[in-house]
């Protein structure tokens, strides 16, 4: 039993530590300890109220981080209708899917939790009026927010696991323990952001992606046809893209050609 | 020749279409939207015959291109294989559906609007800017309504209107 207190206080004082690196104004990580009784508790799995506060906030912090949103109406209306036509044969159509355009040249796309994706002015400009290797690209990142690859990633974080357990029971949330919030949506940025994705996790998003634009009617090439483009940016270009990623060439070599 | 490049692509994008649903007859399908039409034809406008619940088991008893055969009791009718998944859905899912009427969803409001726990995580964190970033495409996103996604679909004949 010694034992078990033990475990437990290191992982508020690992999760302290974690915090010294996400600073919160004003908010003591070590707060946590008062919510010893909760983090024993624990509860499985992310609720969709949690995931869509998740989602939120890790969206807010990937505007901040990539120059905020570019207002473009008439290019947001149609990353939204490309978008929407993809998730309206989504395996979760509980989810209300968000498209937007983040105000960076370089060439990236992101997901958060809940139904939020972007992409940046660079990749839109990359794929120019060409609907099928857009379709490509959100199908990518719809299938990271409907298999929940962050939140898996979430759940089972070595150090997070007491903490988001806890914070999945509620407390973070209602209680204004901000926290221990800070801390999952920190490992949500950090992951979707900057470790990025492990391989097979990428692979994945691709499958699913092409076979979304498939089934949505667009060709099912998209996807594969904005890698090649690309790959064929040279150093310059590549050396932004999907920084995150597995490298271009394997994931070309897996999508079939057509 | 334009026609003819035109009659290929079609083909091509259907039988890529085909060639990446995983359905065979025999297989199981289950429903993924709150209620599933099974239709008299394989053809999105045809006639429904039977309206199926969330998360219901069908069995596939013919293909024909992105269309299914199924029934599930004594229901037997046609489907978009786009809208069933090739797994059971998690029940958890049946509760949290967005109202689908328009009277319900307007287009100036997104139907799921950033949560307050969200919101007050930007607050704190001083990332207003990007806050009010965020709450500007979903405003953006919701005057993309269910309405004009079918709209879109019929115009553009993708999904189950091709």
């Amino acid at each position: 039993m010694k034992r078990v207190w033990l475990v437990f206080a290191l992982l508020v004082l690992a999760a302290g530590t974690c915090l010294a690196q996400f600073s919160l104004n004003g908010l003591d990580p070590f707060k946590l300890a008062k919510d010893a009784g909760t983090l024993i508790k624990g509860v499985a799995g992310i609720s969709l109220k949690e995931e869509n506060s998740i989602g939120g906030a890790v969206a807010i912090e990937i505007v901040a981080r990539f120059g905020g949103v570019w207002k473009d109406a008439a290019a947001t209306q149609r990353v939204n209708i490309v978008g929407k036509s993809l998730t309206r044969y989504c395996d979760r159509q509980n989810l209300d899917f968000k498209f937007g355009i983040l105000n960076s040249d370089t060439v990236n796309a992101f997901s958060a939790p809940g139904g939020y994706v972007f992409i940046t002015k660079g990749l839109y400009d990359l794929v120019g009026d060409n609907d099928d290797q857009l379709a490509g690209v959100l199908g990518h990142e719809i299938t990271h927010v409907t298999q929940r690859h962050a939140l898996k990633i979430i759940e089972r974080g070595d150090i997070l696991s007491g903490v988001s357990s806890g914070w999945s029971d509620a407390t973070a949330a209602r209680n204004d323990n901000y926290a221990v919030f800070g801390t999952v949506v920190g490992k949500g940025v950090s992951t979707i952001c900057e470790k990025g994705f492990d391989p097979k996790t990428e692979y994945a998003a691709d499958t699913g992606g092409r076979a979304l634009a498939a089934i949505t009617g667009y060709a099912p090439g998209g996807l594969r046809a904005t890698l090649i483009r690309l790959k064929m940016g040279g150093t310059n270009q590549t050396a932004v893209i999907f920084p995150t990623h597995p490298s271009l060439d394997k994931r070309i070599k897996r999508l079939p050609e057509e | 020749m334009k026609k003819h490049a035109r009659f290929w692509l079609a083909a091509s994008v259907l039988l890529s279409a085909s060639a990446l649903l995983a359905y065979d007859v025999g297989d199981k399908a289950y429903t993924k939207k709150l209620a599933t039409n099974l239709l008299e034809e394989p053809k999105a406008l045809a006639k429904p015959v039977a309206k199926i619940d969330f998360a219901a088991e069908l069995n596939v008893e013919q293909v024909n291109g992105a269309w299914l055969l199924v029934s599930a009791g004594d229901n037997r009718g046609w489907v978009f294989a786009g809208n069933v998944a090739e797994k059971k859905p998690s029940d958890d899912y049946k509760t949290s559906f967005l109202p689908s009427s328009a009277s319900e969803t307007t287009a100036s409001i997104a139907a799921r609007p950033l949560d307050e726990v969200a919101k007050n995580y930007g607050d704190q964190k001083g990332l207003g800017e990007a806050k009010a970033d965020v709450e500007w495409v979903e405003q953006q996103s919701a005057q993309v309504d269910d309405a004009a996604v079918t709209a879109y679909l019929q115009a553009k004949k993708l999904g189950e209107y091709k």
